[in-house]
């Protein structure tokens, strides 16, 4: 290939085509300078065929190119999830066989000796509380500790959400239909979709009432004693949950969580949940 | 060379990096802050593919002799 100096340029792979977008929109930019977004607007209109391979072979090598010098590839060294790569104990013996993800680190507490009422007509919509998933797997059981039996509506949904870009509850994975109707641990085993989840990850679990219930309490811990979600209206705020202000109240959990506002001045409630 | 075609000298990646070895826990052991020095200049153009491809293969093997992938692994 002649270029327009005069000089000859032999391309390194024999019978390679001439660059005609990658090269020529990127020669201005060093390494240094090259950002993924312009990457991206360079490759996002290729269409993946035979005569643009070429092409992409250069958009593969200049991405490499660029990751090698914009920093260490830890991601590929270091085997781990989210959650700030925190490690939790796992099953150690068979009478062990339940997490306990409302009292686990980072987001729980061992103090769970508070009555958390659900009476509230709030909370019949998703109050959703953060935990780190201690093993990848599928959940196969689910508690909740019932301190006050229910009466007028014992049904209670207890979900799992998947968090979303915002680090707050998104997609929900899956929801058990719970009876408050005694007290004492109640364990659901019928989901209503798998729910799987990845050691070491942030998800968020959510309760809401399937009715106008008048005596539903809860076993957990009181938001003095559990760890804040971190942000709020005001310096003061002691969110400990997040709310689903815009789902119908009573309903299943919605699909998609969408965080109204920190609910302050409640609790986190007890939680666990089991693997095969 | 490896590559049919391609320049038979490094200007730059290998120039530089020549003392260097693979080995993390050797004194001249290279770095990722040596590699981003000598590839942070290197424009993205045609005459520039075999440095870049160099230096992503240099990357690859430091990163070969460091440790196990355990990211990509696990």
């Amino acid at each position: 290939m002649q270029t327009g100096m005069g000089r000859v340029v032999r391309m390194s792979l024999p019978d390679a085509t001439r660059s005609d977008r990658v090269y020529p929109l990127l020669q201005n930019l060093d390494l240094e300078n090259l950002a993924f977004a312009t990457m991206q607007g360079v490759g996002n209109s290729l269409a993946i065929e035979e005569m643009n391979e070429d092409e992409l072979r250069r958009l593969v090598l200049v991405n490499l190119a660029r990751l090698t010098v914009s920093g260490e590839w830890d991601g590929l060294l270091t085997a781990g999830g989210g959650g700030g790569g925190i490690s939790l104990p796992t099953i150690g013996t068979t009478s062990e066989n339940q997490y306990l993800i409302s009292n686990s680190p980072i987001w729980g507490t061992t103090n769970v000796g508070t009555s958390i009422s659900f009476t509230a007509a709030a909370l019949g919509k998703c109050i959703a509380f953060p935990f780190i998933s201690p093993i990848s797997g599928t959940v196969d059981e689910l508690s909740i500790m019932v301190s006050s039996a229910g009466a007028g509506e014992t049904t209670m949904y207890a979900a799992i959400y998947a968090e979303n870009d915002a680090k707050l509850p998104g997609v929900l994975l899956g929801y058990a239909t719970m009876n408050t109707t005694s007290t004492g641990q109640n364990l659901q085993t019928s989901f209503s979709s798998s729910i799987t989840l990845v050691a070491g990850t942030t998800y968020w679990y959510s309760l809401n009432m399937g009715g106008a219930g008048t005596s539903t309490q809860l076993q957990g811990s009181s938001h003095n004693d559990t760890p804040n979600v971190g942000i709020g209206s005001g310096i003061t705020e002691t969110g400990v949950a997040v709310l689903d202000n815009n789902m119908t109240a009573y309903a299943v959990p919605p699909s998609t969580f969408q965080a109204s506002y920190v609910y302050s001045g409640f609790g986190r409630p007890m939680m666990s949940i089991s693997f095969p | 060379m490896p590559l049919p075609n391609a320049e038979k000298q490094s200007p730059r990646v290998y120039k530089i990096l020549k003392i260097k070895t693979l080995d993390s826990e050797a004194p001249n052991s290279l770095t990722q802050a040596e590699i981003a020095a000598v590839g942070n200049p290197l424009s993205v153009e045609e005459l520039n593919e075999d440095e870049l491809r160099r230096l992503v293969l240099v990357n690859l093997a430091r990163l070969t002799c460091k440790q196990e992938w355990d990211g990509l692994l696990g």
